[in-house]
């Protein structure tokens, strides 16, 4: 791994980007909404000091919330169908935190298990992941109890530090971020000595929520697939999607054909497991009829499913499912109770012995 | 503007009143303007504005519906609820940046023949005046992203329409 | 009355009408997990009702719970539930529309001196007249002082919109739906949106395209709008829980005001009036009709 200085402050990174004629996606205020969006402008991008995350993950640059996948037209009898080609501009993803990037290490293994999903692995391809460790966090974050740290380097391919004066440095963690340098070599200068690294890194890991532990929850999830406890987490459910919408590792869509005039598309569409038509089937039969367990399924796909098919945890810890939830049903709460809920299972088992 | 643009405006009708009144037009040979699409619904009180939604999602650039006048519903109270719906309807588009002059509204019996077709024309003429809806039109193409040349745009198979008729 | 004293008497209420069994559940507040926000909890054994709060950030508005699809009210015994005086205004529009018995539920009323959002006051509660509930079974915090509404005009904003010409209204929604990314917490989180099968999710035929598309975008929030017109009780759950911060109430407080002009109208006064858009007269305004 490589460092490099640069030289410059943000602005001026995204302004050189740009001046190279290239496709920059960075977080940017839509009305009083923080998206991530294209850059036309430098300084519409909000530099990373300003923010703790944005509102939406990256997620949709990659595997978009809707997304043609074949086209099709009629005349008469005569059909006609087309694979929508996958268009991919090359991009770069800047101001981007460490969570959501590894939120793509993360389903880069569902994308690609058995089926390779072509659409999602082209543009998973032409993008470049540009990473900010964070200064600041807020309560809802916990990407320290699964794993992560505010400076965890997996899946970008760029990502900056700030020493103690506030200069910004950057590790190249792969030939993306190698390449991003060498387009900018004015801007970056090579580094070997130890840079003094800024302590707000660490002072943000200290104000973080408590580890969880996900071997326990993983082993009270393999055991209580029917438990009261699921109706009791779940009876406050409002049953939107806003937890899976905004999440940076949800990644279930659905597919809709939709025509205009005599020609249509299907599209893949983001879904959400809280929807009651998520799994309703055209008999009319749903196997989660209720929003217990809808609920379940999501805490055990994060933290059970997952793990068991590619040894991952389908979460950062990027807080935005705690921050948006009307009701306030926090999944780390929800965790940590099943963690306590396990723990006294095994001393009362103790206890029978 | 194109200077010869020619609007497509969805007529939503009521089968007891207005179908027959146009119908009546066509068999007293009134002349009329042929940019109105009829399409009979079994009263006004059943033209959901969802109607008027999916008109202009298929192109329309215009909407007129058309029923009993007051008092003469088949269903007695079709139209007085239609009214107050509508009435709403229309300051919502208008509130969301819709001319609320592109949905239209008018009573024609079943014996107002020539009532239609001068309905019809002023209609015609005012949303000719209004110009084509492009802010809709752009939304479908931006939501309907065709990158094959043989999915049909709207035009094509609007010509192709035209040809058949002659 | 301070919130220490309020929350004691929430927790004492809840605790004696679960002991003796006057009803089978309690829905109310608890402490949430991030400042200045508070979690929904349904408590059904008295041991549980110590977790109750009641202070400015218990914005949700509860009657939700209280629709059909959440399944709380069983026959035979009412279920208590916390409610301030705007969101006793959805209980009544819910009665209204035979969704609901009054016998059903022991209304816990609250008076409410305004909840708080991220930036201070909530717009509604700016322009709130009603301080007090209108109707209860239990009363907690006593009676307030009513007072002059800080917003004279509770349709202000809406004005400001009126005011724009027909494109800048355009350019200005077109943007607001644009971020838009068909969640449907707006729907889910208004006790009035209690269909069984929303008219978004029926795909014989398909209404509305539930892609995030601006087509299906714009369609949506056309429909939710009107659907809600003179029906909406402006408690502003919708524009609340939207995470994209789009100003949907101003449809709503649009559809309101609409109604209000022309019918003389307001929502969640009165169980039995009958709702504007399901009456008529004859003398109903048609100018615009040719």
């Amino acid at each position: 791994m490589k460092i490099y200085k640069l030289k410059t402050g943000y602005t001026e990174l995204a302004a050189a980007l740009l001046k190279k004629g290239q496709n920059v996606i960075a977080p940017k205020f839509s009305g009083r909404t923080l998206l991530f969006g294209k850059i036309e402008k430098a300084e519409d991008a909000v530099e990373p000091e300003r923010y703790v995350n944005t509102v939406r993950s990256a997620k949709e640059f990659i595997f978009p919330a809707t997304e043609p996948v074949v086209e099709f037209s009629y005349k008469n009898k005569d059909v006609k169908v087309f694979d929508s080609l996958v268009q991919s501009d090359e991009k770069i993803i800047l101001g981007l935190r460490p969570c959501d990037a590894a939120a793509f290490t993360i389903i880069d293994d569902v994308f690609n298990y058995e089926y390779k999903d072509e659409f999602y692995a082209e543009k998973r391809k032409n993008t470049t992941l540009v990473s900010f460790s964070c200064e600041h966090s807020d309560e809802a974050c916990f990407c320290s109890s699964v794993g992560l740290r505010p400076d965890s380097p997996q899946g970008s391919d760029l990502l900056f530090k700030k020493d103690v004066h506030g200069n910004y440095f950057a590790y190249s963690c792969s030939e993306k971020g190698e390449k991003l340098v060498a387009l900018l070599k004015e801007i970056f200068e090579e580094t070997t000595e130890d840079f003094t690294e800024s302590p707000c890194y660490e002072e943000v890991l200290g104000h973080m929520r408590p580890p969880l532990d996900t071997v326990r929850i993983k082993e009270w999830l393999d055991k209580n697939f029917e438990n009261p406890l699921w109706d009791e987490f779940a009876s406050r459910c409002l049953g939107c999607g806003s937890c899976a919408f905004l999440c940076p590792t949800c990644h279930c869509f659905d597919i809709v054909d939709e025509t205009k005039y005599s020609s249509g598309l299907r599209r893949k569409n983001w879904d959400a497991c809280q929807f009651p038509l998520f799994t309703l089937h055209a008999s009319g039969h749903n196997p989660r009829p209720l929003q217990s367990k809808r609920y379940r399924q999501r805490v055990m796909h994060k933290f059970k499913y997952y793990n068991d098919r590619f040894n991952k945890t389908l979460c950062t810890g990027c807080g935005r499912c705690v921050r948006a939830c009307p009701v306030n049903l926090d999944i780390y709460q929800v965790v940590s109770e099943i963690t306590k809920e396990n723990s006294l299972e095994e001393t009362l088992n103790e206890q029978h012995l | 503007m194109d200077e010869n643009f020619e609007p497509k405006i969805a007529a939503f009708v009521c089968t007891w009143c207005t179908y027959t009144g146009a119908d009546l037009a066509g068999t007293s040979r009134l002349k009329y303007e042929p940019n109105v699409r009829v399409l009979r619904l079994p009263c006004t009180g059943r033209i959901d504005f969802s109607l008027v939604i999916k008109a202009f999602e298929n192109g329309a650039d215009g909407v007129l519906i058309s029923g009993c006048h007051p008092n003469d519903c088949h269903y007695n109270a079709g139209n007085f609820h239609a009214r107050r719906r509508f009435a709403v309807f229309r300051k919502l588009l208008e509130f969301t940046g819709i001319d609320p002059n592109r949905v239209q509204f008018s009573w024609v019996s079943a014996a107002e023949g020539a009532k239609w077709r001068d309905v019809v024309n002023a209609v015609t003429d005012e949303i000719r005046k209004l110009g084509p809806f492009t802010e809709y039109q752009k939304l479908i193409g931006d939501s309907f992203p065709f990158q094959h040349e043989a999915s049909e745009t709207e035009q094509n198979s609007e010509k192709e329409q035209v040809e058949n008729v002659k | 009355m301070s919130n220490d004293k309020i929350s004691a008497e929430v927790k004492k209420l809840a605790g004696e009408l679960l002991e003796s069994g006057k009803v089978s559940a309690v829905v109310g507040y608890a402490e949430g997990t991030l400042k200045g926000r508070v979690q929904t909890f349904i408590a059904r054994k008295a041991s549980e009702t110590e977790k109750f709060i009641f202070n400015q950030n218990c914005a949700n508005n509860l009657a939700v719970y209280l629709t059909k699809s959440y399944n709380i009210i069983s026959a035979g015994k009412p279920v208590a539930v916390f409610l301030k005086p705007c969101d006793i205004k959805s209980v009544t529009a819910l009665i209204q529309e035979h969704q609901l018995k009054r016998e059903d539920i022991f209304i816990i009323g609250l008076s409410c001196q305004g909840v708080l959002n991220d930036s201070g006051p909530a717009g509604k509660c700016r322009a709130c007249s009603m301080h007090n509930p209108q109707y209860y079974d239990a009363l907690i915090g006593g009676v307030v002082e009513e007072k002059e509404p800080e917003v004279t005009d509770p349709f202000a904003r809406v004005k400001e919109i009126e005011s724009m010409t027909t494109s800048e209204c355009w350019e200005f929604w077109m943007k607001e739906f644009d971020k838009c990314v068909r969640c449907y917490a707006c729907r889910q989180a208004c006790p009035l949106c209690y269909c069984e099968q929303c008219i978004v999710d029926k795909t014989r035929p398909r209404w509305i395209e539930s892609s995030a598309h601006p087509i299906g975008n714009l369609g949506w929030h056309l429909i939710r709008a009107f659907h809600l017109a003179g029906r909406c009780i402006g408690c502003g759950e919708c524009e609340r829980v939207c995470h994209q911060n789009i100003p949907l109430s101003l449809l709503n407080m649009k559809m309101s005001k609409e109604i209000f002009d022309l019918y003389g109208y307001t929502a969640g006064m009165d169980e039995g009036a009958k709702p504007p858009l399901t009456e008529f007269k004859m003398e109903d305004n048609e100018e615009f009709i040719r």
